[in-house]
């Protein structure tokens, strides 16, 4: 008889123990392991007990740039997660507003490209997009790539670089090159002939929808457009 | 005219029991879907448990599921507005929510959760990331810390 009253002391104990053990950080192996997240009490909500895969997508809408100044360092799950190769399977770059020299985000772009390991599918980078830079991507995960976006690259890319850069893209599916200067016909049949696995493909001529340039540039938007039918057969979005 | 409107049964993880129209978590979760349509659902007799989300939770999930299908014709601000008002809630509410809209695959609401979340994130000091999501133990060695304050005084 006196054994179950003791058993609700020992309950107690047993609780205030699981409950104060838990502030301290779990092993590795309780974030990973799903059924060792199962007894996890309701009142208090870590958000470092987020599953995983919910924490990598959070990340992949933060952008590459601000996981890697900030969310790497706000705690040591978050840096383990940003160790992961797999975490930069798809690394998105877009600046916006730029805080830091081009050459600052060069250097971040290649580091996430090293973290990558050469897993990386899908990569959006914009304004500070070079031909070393391309050159680097091309050489180091090229062979994978299914997405690339390069948003308002205006260095001076020539077309000798672009067709090389196009051969090294075989599983190419989607190329978006809006507002990149030093595009030619030349570069897009390259491209088209390279990647024959590329069906979506996004294109601006700078000054576009300049109305005074669209004139200029009729004659040269056919020569695009014959360009682009030529050698992509199998584009489903232009 | 004028059948009856379906309704389906979930159950909260403190066992209350909320009765749905079936075409709105239809509509909405894929998980549920699912259910309907390969019949494990009898229309009689189920209840959906839903284990890992409390009836607060649960009634926000309905909440949003509901107004999304009965005002999806609204003009996009206001739906916009509505969905803002929606997620004022803390921190532990959002995390609750998240978890319930992964668990019955809501994606549109989860994609308001991520847009959310990425806010809060963006454009914050590391020290005001750890505040907002409660994280007390960051983890590192003292000398870790220490060296990365060091290094980089802007972001904390």
């Amino acid at each position: 008889m006196h054994y179950s009253c003791l058993s609700d002391a020992m309950e107690g104990e047993f609780q205030r123990l699981l409950f104060t053990a838990v502030s301290s950080p779990p092993p590795f192996s309780w974030y990973t392991n799903p059924l060792l997240r199962i007894q996890e009490p309701r009142s208090s909500r870590n958000w470092l007990h987020l599953p995983m895969e919910l924490t990598l997508i959070i990340f992949e809408k933060l952008g590459a740039i601000e996981v890697l100044t900030t969310a790497q360092r706000v705690c040591m799950l978050w840096r383990t997660i940003c160790k992961d190769p797999y975490t930069w399977r798809v690394i998105n770059m877009r600046v916006g507003v730029p805080k830091f020299m081009d050459y600052q985000y060069r250097s971040l772009c290649r580091r996430t490209i090293e973290r990558s390991c050469g897993l990386l599918v899908d990569i959006s980078i914009d304004h500070f997009a070079d031909d070393d830079l391309l050159n680097h991507i091309a050489n180091s995960c090229g062979s994978r790539l299914r997405r690339l976006r390069i948003d308002q690259c205006y260095s001076d890319i020539s077309d000798k670089v672009w067709c090389d850069l196009a051969k090294k893209f075989p599983l190419l599916e989607e190329l978006d090159i809006t507002y990149c200067c030093r595009i030619t016909t030349i570069t897009l049949e390259s491209f088209g002939q390279a990647c024959p696995l590329l069906k979506t493909f996004k294109f601006n001529y700078p000054g576009w929808h300049n109305h005074y340039s669209s004139y200029l540039f009729r004659d040269a938007d056919n020569e695009y457009a014959y360009a682009i039918a030529r050698s992509m057969p199998q584009l489903r979005h232009l | 005219m004028g059948s009856p409107v379906k309704k389906i049964m979930l159950c909260s993880s403190e066992k209350e029991i909320f009765s749905v129209e079936e075409q709105v978590m239809v509509q909405h979760s894929v998980i549920i879907n699912n259910m309907i349509e390969d019949g494990s659902y009898n229309h009689e007799e189920s209840k959906i448990p839903l284990d890992c989300v409390d009836s607060k939770t649960l009634k926000k999930v309905i909440d949003y599921c509901t107004h999304h299908t009965h005002h999806h014709n609204d003009n996009q601000e206001d739906l916009e507005a509505w969905d803002a008002q929606f997620l004022n809630v803390d921190s532990n509410g959002l995390y609750d929510l998240l978890m319930a809209a992964n668990y019955l695959e809501i994606r549109n609401l989860l994609d308001l959760i991520y847009g959310t979340i990425k806010n809060m994130i963006k454009g914050k000091k590391i020290d005001e990331i750890r505040r907002i999501f409660n994280i007390k133990d960051h983890g590192f060695t003292p000398e870790e810390e220490e060296q990365n304050r060091k290094e980089y005084p802007h972001f904390y």
